[in-house]
């Protein structure tokens, strides 16, 4: 059973919490997303990085306060790095170090989500 | 419903279906050891707000808001509970809550704030007694030793599984307040679990 640290409530058990799979996947800008190819919209998508090391992901804290944030854990050890508010990268060098080698930073949905969106008229 | 009426929350079914009192204790105890009761048509209002607006909703509602997480703040019978960051449960005396919501929602905050009456979503379960903790502490994991969870400390936690929000008011007093779907199962496990205590269920404590 992991001890995680919510960032409200302080240390609970694992039990406690709901993981909700991998940390910044950022959505194609709706400015772009209409001349998407169905291969890059996938990677947004569908498309879940499966290290064997340290991971970057999003926790709920789903039996108490309901409040998500991002862990950085190894998912071997199942050490935990980090833990660091939801919209936010990580500041430990391993967690930057994660967040720099994962392979959608260089994905095309990812460089598609940085396009300003479309403003209203 | 007229807005005029004020809103009474209904009493929790699971102690409307069951003979009260009950008793269950081991034969060799002269008295139970843990005695339970709901707190029937008590006010509940979430309240959620940012820490800008806290203070002007405290004087609304004459109870401070806690800014610490996991503490509750009470005066004058009002008890705030604080749920999350920007997140507040308030308990109010029974009959209060449509008033209260009334003055929330006619103040300059509303385009700030919500409010909602829970009233009757949630039910307050108010347990006492010297062996509440060795109660609690059989479906609880979090640590209910009176140096780390004393007066005025909550936990949002699961207490057999079920979500509740715990209130410690004094040492050997505890609120247990939980969804009222749930409330009957809640009752169900306590019983079950403090049979060893000695263990009444009564209207009123």
């Amino acid at each position: 059973m992991l001890r995680i640290k919510c960032p409200f409530c302080g240390y609970r058990n694992e039990s406690e919490f709901s993981c909700g799979g991998e940390a910044h996947i950022a959505r194609p800008s709706a400015a772009v997303s209409d001349k998407l190819t169905d291969s890059t919209f996938s990677e947004y998508l569908f498309m879940r990085e499966n290290p064997k090391g340290v991971f970057l992901e999003r926790w709920c804290h789903t039996s108490g306060c309901r409040r998500w944030f991002n862990v950085a854990r190894d998912t071997v050890t199942h050490q935990i790095y980090e833990i660091y508010p939801a919209g936010k990268t990580p500041k430990t060098t391993i967690g930057k170090k994660a967040y720099q080698v994962n392979w959608r930073r260089k994905s095309k949905a990812e460089v598609a989500s940085k396009y300003l969106k479309r403003t209203p008229k | 419903m007229d807005e005029n009426t004020p809103h009474i929350a209904f009493g929790c079914a699971a102690f409307t279906d069951k003979k009260l009192p009950i008793l269950k204790k081991p034969e060799f105890l002269t008295a139970p050891q843990i005695e339970l009761s709901e707190i029937p048509h008590l006010g509940k209002l979430n309240i959620r707000c940012d820490s800008i607006n806290r203070d002007e909703v405290s004087k609304l509602i004459q109870c401070n808001l806690p800014a610490e997480p996991n503490y509750m703040s009470n005066k004058a019978g009002r008890f705030a509970v604080s749920l999350g960051p920007d997140e507040y449960l308030l308990l109010a005396e029974p009959g209060s809550e449509s008033q209260l919501e009334q003055i929330l929602r006619s103040s300059h905050l509303l385009e700030h704030i919500s409010v909602v009456n829970v009233s009757d979503a949630f039910c307050a379960i108010r347990l006492s007694g010297i062996k509440v903790r060795e109660l609690l502490s059989k479906g609880c994991p979090i640590d209910l030793h009176p140096n780390n969870f004393y007066s005025n400390r909550t936990a949002q936690c699961e207490l057999a599984l079920a979500n509740v929000i715990l209130i410690c008011l004094e040492d050997n007093e505890f609120v247990c307040i939980c969804r009222t779907s749930f409330a009957e199962y809640v009752l169900d496990w306590c019983i079950d679990a403090g049979q060893e205590y000695g263990i009444l269920i009564s209207k009123k404590i």
